[in-house]
């Protein structure tokens, strides 16, 4: 008699472990959706200032895993009392390429040559005849972060209270670049890029709700990586038009 | 009475919903959480002397006292400016373009730019380039809390459509 009672008490709470667990919810809001990498570019607009050389941008190239957005389970922790319960359950949200509503190395190209516009001493041209070319290689990208959610309920004989609390983050987002400069087939600029950007902890407002929230937390791991692209793009145009000073054409 | 005493709680309800838009002078600069929440248009010292007082009068929808604040006010862009800027707040976007259409983009340091596109934006035009306009601001402008205005609005736009 005794067994069959722990027995049922297991279920039970195993039962209310698995229906509390907000796991798929979480999928479906975080990994669902899509946000944009777009930004306003802030580096100061050179106006009307002669630029030169050439320089041919080549499609730029992505060899870091980018996979599909994913929310990995980390731990479970549950405190079966009777009376009063509580699971704390911990999860990794990681960004994927469908999330992302642009193409990534399509919108690298693009908003490089914003930046080139803006910022550079030199002017991206499209076709071969341009003196120097260079070419970008995205050589790791990511942005992930933690997910926390507590569930707390007391049963006291005729009624429940029950009780939620998710909270996001610290996340971080990091990006970057391997780049080549050529003249004709000689490499004369080979470096790295690298921006990272930490995201701080996110809880719901009131009012919001919590599929809101999670797609809240998505979009500002999409704007972290937007900025680390947009870092990203400034320190290489200003040390390639570094390299411009150095080595006058 | 019943459908009257109802009309009457629906206007007050609706009259208290909270703007989207918050005028602010700078006098206590706005914190970064305030920025994600609200969209703030700045009321600088250089063009409205009473800006303070102002700010408060919309920010309040003392809509009596703005009437006759914004008769002391000479400049006749200002009172523009004022005039689209109380529109706004009452959520009257289409009244509130038409008023800036008579203001220049840079004018009040590029803030008519910023506002008519949050306009165009909250009337819903798709056809409108939303970021190439508030890029434009960005780069027009050299106020650094309009330059923060710009980002913040795109930001808007990107994510809490």
């Amino acid at each position: 008699m005794k067994n069959r009672f722990y027995v049922l008490l297991f279920v039970l709470v195993a039962a209310a472990v698995v229906a509390c667990s907000p796991y798929r919810q979480l999928m479906t809001d975080f990994a669902d959706g899509q946000n944009s990498l777009s930004y306003l570019h802030t580096s100061t607009k050179r106006l009307n200032m002669p630029k030169n050389p050439n320089v041919k941008l080549l499609t730029p190239v992505i060899s870091a895993r980018l996979g599909s957005g994913d929310v990995k389970r980390i731990s479970t922790q549950v405190m079966p009392l009777i009376v009063f319960n509580s699971c704390e359950y911990r999860y990794e949200c990681v960004l994927g390429r469908n999330q992302i509503s642009e193409d990534v190395p399509q919108f690298l190209a693009s908003s490089l040559r914003e930046e080139t516009g803006r910022s550079g001493t030199f002017k991206i041209k499209e076709d071969s005849a341009a003196d120097f070319s260079i070419d970008v290689e995205i050589d790791s990208i990511s942005a992930r972060g933690p997910y926390q959610a507590s569930r707390e309920w007391i049963v006291a004989i005729i009624f429940l209270i029950h009780h939620k609390e998710d909270q996001a983050g610290p996340g971080r987002a990091f990006c970057s670049y391997h780049y080549r400069l050529r003249k004709g087939n000689e490499i004369v600029l080979d470096g790295f890029v690298k921006s990272e950007k930490t995201i701080e902890m996110l809880r719901p407002q009131r009012r919001t709700s919590f599929s809101d929230f999670r797609g809240f937390y998505r979009a500002n791991l999409v704007e972290s990586l937007s900025e680390t692209i947009k870092m990203n793009n400034e320190k290489l145009v200003r040390k390639i038009n570094q390299y411009f000073r150095d080595n006058p054409t | 009475m019943k459908s009257f005493v109802f009309c009457c709680w629906i206007t007050v309800c609706v009259s208290c919903v909270p703007s989207a838009y918050k005028l602010t002078t700078l006098q206590d600069v706005p914190t970064e959480s305030d920025l994600r929440r609200k969209k703030f248009i700045l009321l600088n010292s250089r063009d409205f002397e009473n800006g303070g007082r102002l700010a408060a009068i919309v920010n309040g929808k003392k809509w009596l006292d703005f009437d006759q604040e914004v008769s002391h006010v000479k400049d006749q862009k200002a009172k523009v400016f004022l005039q689209g800027t109380k529109l706004m707040v009452q959520k009257d976007y289409a009244g509130a373009l038409n008023q800036f259409k008579s203001l220049k983009a840079s004018d009040f340091d590029c803030q008519v730019k910023i506002l008519v596109t949050d306009c165009l934006y909250e009337l819903k035009r798709d056809t409108t380039n939303f970021r190439r306009n508030y890029q434009e601001a960005l780069d027009c402008t050299t106020n650094a809390f309009v330059r923060e205005m710009a980002l913040k609005r795109y930001r808007f736009f990107k994510y809490e459509k």
